[in-house]
């Protein structure tokens, strides 16, 4: 193409054109790319929520009046308890997750891999199953009603909000921390000025996690005799047998919901550790000594909410299951292999979905707003599982173009499948979109400069992306394992789970025989939680980012 | 030792003689070895399981059972003929169901003559299977004997702040509350309801068993349970207490009756299997299934001729009541279910669930 007889000059020019042009070839690609995976990922999460709002165009006339009806009656009441309840929970996710997050990953000292179990453990013990042992165990309103449910939904959620800020403290800059300190703050300025607003994201989200779950659960708060947003949907649901009303009636929630997780996108995609150049990625924390009375406090702590989360209802349990009859291995193998394949299809299935992002979404500065919208995939988490089950019934009903599309699929664990992998998408797909959001953006020009050919250069990506993606798989595995409410509507003929089956003996307040299927749900999920301990280790020992 | 051994040995010759000479395997009915499909709100381990096994044993059909306990009906519309029977904890909804257009007839003249006509809808569409009465349950301590006869005392001043039920706008109470309104009229059974809400002790919760539960702990002296839950608290360890905290009546048995909750069977619009389902459903108007169900579930079989469980008979006999079976004020499903928005409706405008204040 350029001659011998081209002068310098032209060249030059020719280059540095064709160079433009290049460049804006590999931003309309990038362009494509991100919204393409972004596009899937909304029109999956919105389908159950648009296939409902299909229903307001339908909607007989009567259903003004079902809705004028219920405004008029319990709506007020339910909507202040439902408030009540997830302000507490959301508290005591915070509560119960940031001292031991910030002790294990700030202090060296013996006892942190114990505290960080203790930590996750919860994690293992459905909220619905705490309530069970809870109300047992006859304390009054401290162990049965919404404030016992809060507690309960506060302490399921606050496993999540200590794995996300042991990731957010592991990045932050501790340059920063110096700087501030020569500068004359003192170690509260510093905590309330510096370090606080690093860490607002990962607070705000768990904050808002535990709002969710509060706001949309139905298990724990019929079990507590709650009469929160959930049971209310259940029940008007229940009165009308009308899908039209419940569709209204979910789509109430959504609006509120959009906004705030449209909110929350942006603190998330305007990401402060980035900000403060490379240094999140040179420097790490180095883990010192806790001072003074730090350490026993912080194990007091952690004991208290290891006793309240975990330790006494799974006592309960075990004193449960001793008494109780055993209900056989073949039966108990049977149940746990339904449960382990549909749930590790929805692990693997969205951890595809993981990798789609990793290769396809724009790396940290480079991002727009195809990166910020696929955020809004977490508003399924404040949908009523139950009004996403219904969604996916009635969209996969007999003659829809769903159902023609699935064909002889429909009638198995297909949409089962599908509807849990859209509900708990948010929990595979956040890790990876915080860590391609904190990718260096020029790394991927680099690695093609460099002259890696292009299956090499996703190998990487992936391969910084592989923890997250990972974690995310291991995250949706232990929370498929728990699903209850989609899983009883969606249920396809000979399918069982331990989670069905502690639902089916609740009726009968047979604990002695819910005992034994939750430990073996327990059993089905402890090989995901080891490898998220030994990912956090791996994340202490290289000192690195996720 | 030794003639034991003998036995055994014997036996054992014997049973391998009779391998040997049988028969090759006789079909159990002309649809052994066919699977049916059986969607039902109805827990497994109480009577579902068992009866799909005895079923399987005399007839060789096979069942394949989704249990759901919520959105059944919109299961029903969504996938109307994935599943071959359809078998329901409150035959009101089966009766929705029909009103859809959900359900075949049955066609079965046996059904036809074993239950009785009011146990059958008048369409051939579905029948009960069984029944319990939904009665009251007063603290044995501080309700004298008689001080509750009826549902309607319920709604006295005197039991302010001392009743507790479970949601308004569960099946349960949905069932009775609209029975009321077809029974003694729109205004007496609107009084009657509002009356009940406004004398609760607390915002309605849990589900039956609770209520004596609650009774037990002190937070109310009255409250609403179908007939089995009495039983069956004597059954588990920890809910033997509660039982015992309260005594069962059955209301109404100087006037009108008791209202009833019902179970109910149908056939769905799939065909592929319609001989063996409709053989199921004759398998459960059977003299054998309806004794197993009384047996399993305590609640009364529609065969004239079976009789109520014993802790029935032994419930009622505290009353007066002879044979264990109380006197009945019979809605039709019909009747219920032309009533039953009206009823939801009504709770919600009162705040029913709301509960005191
Ligand atoms: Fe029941």
């Amino acid at each position: 193409m350029n001659g011998p007889a081209a002068s310098i000059d032209s060249r030059g020019r020719r280059s540095f054109l064709h160079s433009l042009a290049t460049a804006r070839y590999a931003r309309a690609k990038g362009l494509l790319g991100a919204w393409t995976v972004t596009g899937i990922a909304l029109l999956l999460a919105f389908f159950p929520l648009l296939y409902l709002a299909r229903y307001l165009w339908s909607a007989p006339p009567d259903i003004v009046d079902w809705i004028d009806t219920w405004a008029n009656g319990t709506l007020a009441r339910q909507a202040a308890e439902t408030a009540w309840v997830c302000i507490v929970a959301a508290v005591v996710t915070i509560a119960a997750s940031v001292p031991q997050a910030v002790a294990v990953s700030m202090y060296r000292f013996r006892g942190a891999l114990l505290l960080e179990g203790a930590a996750l453990a919860p994690m293992l013990l459905a909220p619905y199953a705490a309530a069970g042992a809870w109300s047992e165990l006859d304390l009054g309103a401290w162990s049965h009603g919404p404030l016992a449910m809060a507690v309960q939904i506060g302490f399921s959620c606050a496993p999540w909000a200590y794995l996300a800020l042991r990731v957010a403290i592991s990045r932050l800059p501790p340059m920063l921390g110096e700087a501030a300190a020569a500068s004359g703050m003192t170690r509260v300025q510093r905590i309330i000025r510096v370090w606080m607003p690093l860490l607002a994201a990962p607070l705000f989200g768990a904050a808002m996690f535990a709002v969710a779950r509060a706001f949309g659960d139905y298990g724990t708060a019929a079990r507590n005799g709650a009469h929160t947003f959930g049971v209310s949907f259940h029940d008007i649901w229940n009165g009308t047998q009308s899908t039209h009303v419940a569709a209204v009636v979910a789509l109430i929630a959504a609006v509120p919901a959009a906004a705030v997780v449209w909110f929350a996108s942006a603190r998330a995609t305007h990401n402060v550790t980035r900000r403060q150049g490379g240094l999140a990625g040179v420097a790490s924390w180095k883990k010192v000594a806790p001072p003074g009375l730090m350490l026993p406090a912080v194990a007091g702590w952690a004991i208290i909410c290891l006793a309240l989360s975990f330790a006494v209802p799974e006592w309960q349990y075990l004193r449960w299951a001793i008494d109780g009859r055993w209900m056989g291995w073949s039966k108990a193998i049977d149940v746990s292999l339904d449960a382990l394949s549909t749930s590790g299809a929805v692990a693997v299935g969205l951890a595809g979905m993981g990798v789609a992002c990793a290769l396809l979404l724009r790396p940290g500065a480079r991002s727009g707003l195809a990166e910020r919208s696929i955020w809004l995939v977490s508003i399924n988490l404040f949908i009523p599982p139950m009004a996403l089950a219904l969604a996916w019934l009635a969209a996969t009903a007999d003659g829809s173009w769903l159902a023609g599309a699935l064909g002889e699929a429909r009638d198995g664990t297909f949409p089962l499948l599908l509807a849990q992998a859209i509900k708990l998408a948010p929990f595979a797909m956040l890790p990876v979109l915080d860590r391609v959001a904190r990718e260096n953006e020029l790394l991927r020009d680099a690695l093609r400069t460099a002259g890696l050919p292009r299956g090499a250069a996703a190998a990487h990506v992936l391969r910084m992306t592989a923890p997250a993606i990972a974690l995310g798989a291991a995250m949706v595995f232990m929370e498929a394992v728990k699903e209850l409410e989609i899983a009883i509507t969606l249920q396809p003929f000979g399918y069982r789970s331990p989670a069905l089956k502690i639902h089916d003996l609740a009726r009968f307040h047979a604990e002695y025989a819910i005992a034994g299927w939750l430990f073996i749900s327990q059993a089905l999920m402890l090989p995901a939680l080891l490898g998220v301990v030994a990912w956090l280790a791996h994340l202490d020992k290289s000192g690195r980012l996720a | 030792m030794r003639r034991v051994k003998f036995i055994l040995a014997a036996g054992v010759v014997a049973a391998l003689g009779n391998v040997a000479l049988a028969d090759p395997p006789k079909a159990r009915s002309p649809y052994d070895g066919v699977e049916i499909k059986v969607l039902t709100d109805r827990t497994s381990d109480g009577l579902m399981q068992p009866l799909f096994e005895m079923l399987e044993q005399d007839t060789g059909i096979e069942v394949d059972p989704v249990f759901l306990d919520e959105g059944l009906v919109a299961r029903l519309e969504s996938r109307p003929t994935e599943a071959d029977v359809v078998i329901t904890k409150d035959a009101e909804l089966i009766e929705l169901a029909k009103r859809k257009g959900l359900l075949a007839k049955l066609d079965s003249p046996i059904i036809e003559k074993t239950i009785p006509a009011e146990f059958r809808d008048k369409d051939g569409e579905y029948f009960v299977d069984a029944y319990r009465a939904r009665g009251i349950i007063v603290s044995q301590d501080r309700v004298k004997p008689g001080a509750v006869k009826t549902y309607e005392d319920l709604a006295k001043p005197e039991w302010k702040g001392k009743v507790c039920t479970r949601s308004g706008k569960h099946d349960y109470n949905i069932a009775i509350f609209d029975q009321m309104m077809k029974a003694w009229g729109d205004d007496k059974a609107k009084q009657v309801i509002a009356g009940i809400g406004r004398n609760l002790a607390r915002a309605p919760e849990g589900d039956d068993r609770e209520q004596a539960k609650a009774i037990m702990e002190g937070v109310c002296d009255v409250g609403l349970l179908n007939s089995y839950y009495y039983p069956k608290m004597f059954e588990h360890r920890s809910q033997i207490k509660w039982g015992e905290a309260t005594r069962y009546v059955f209301p109404n048995q100087d006037t009108d009756g008791v209202f009833i909750m019902r179970s109910a069977v149908a056939l769905t619009k799939a065909t592929a299997n319609r001989g063996a389902a409709r053989m199921f459903a004759e398998y459960m108007a059977s003299g054998q299934t309806q004794r197993m169900i009384v047996q399993r579930t305590k609640q009364y079989s529609v065969l004239p001729d079976v009789p109520p469980h014993e802790s029935m008979v032994s419930m009622g006999a505290q009353q007066g009541i002879k044979d264990g079976r109380p006197k009945i004020n019979f809605v039709s499903l019909e009747g219920m279910a032309d009533k039953r928005d009206e009823a939801v409706k009504f709770v919600e405008e009162i705040k029913y669930d709301n509960g005191p204040g």
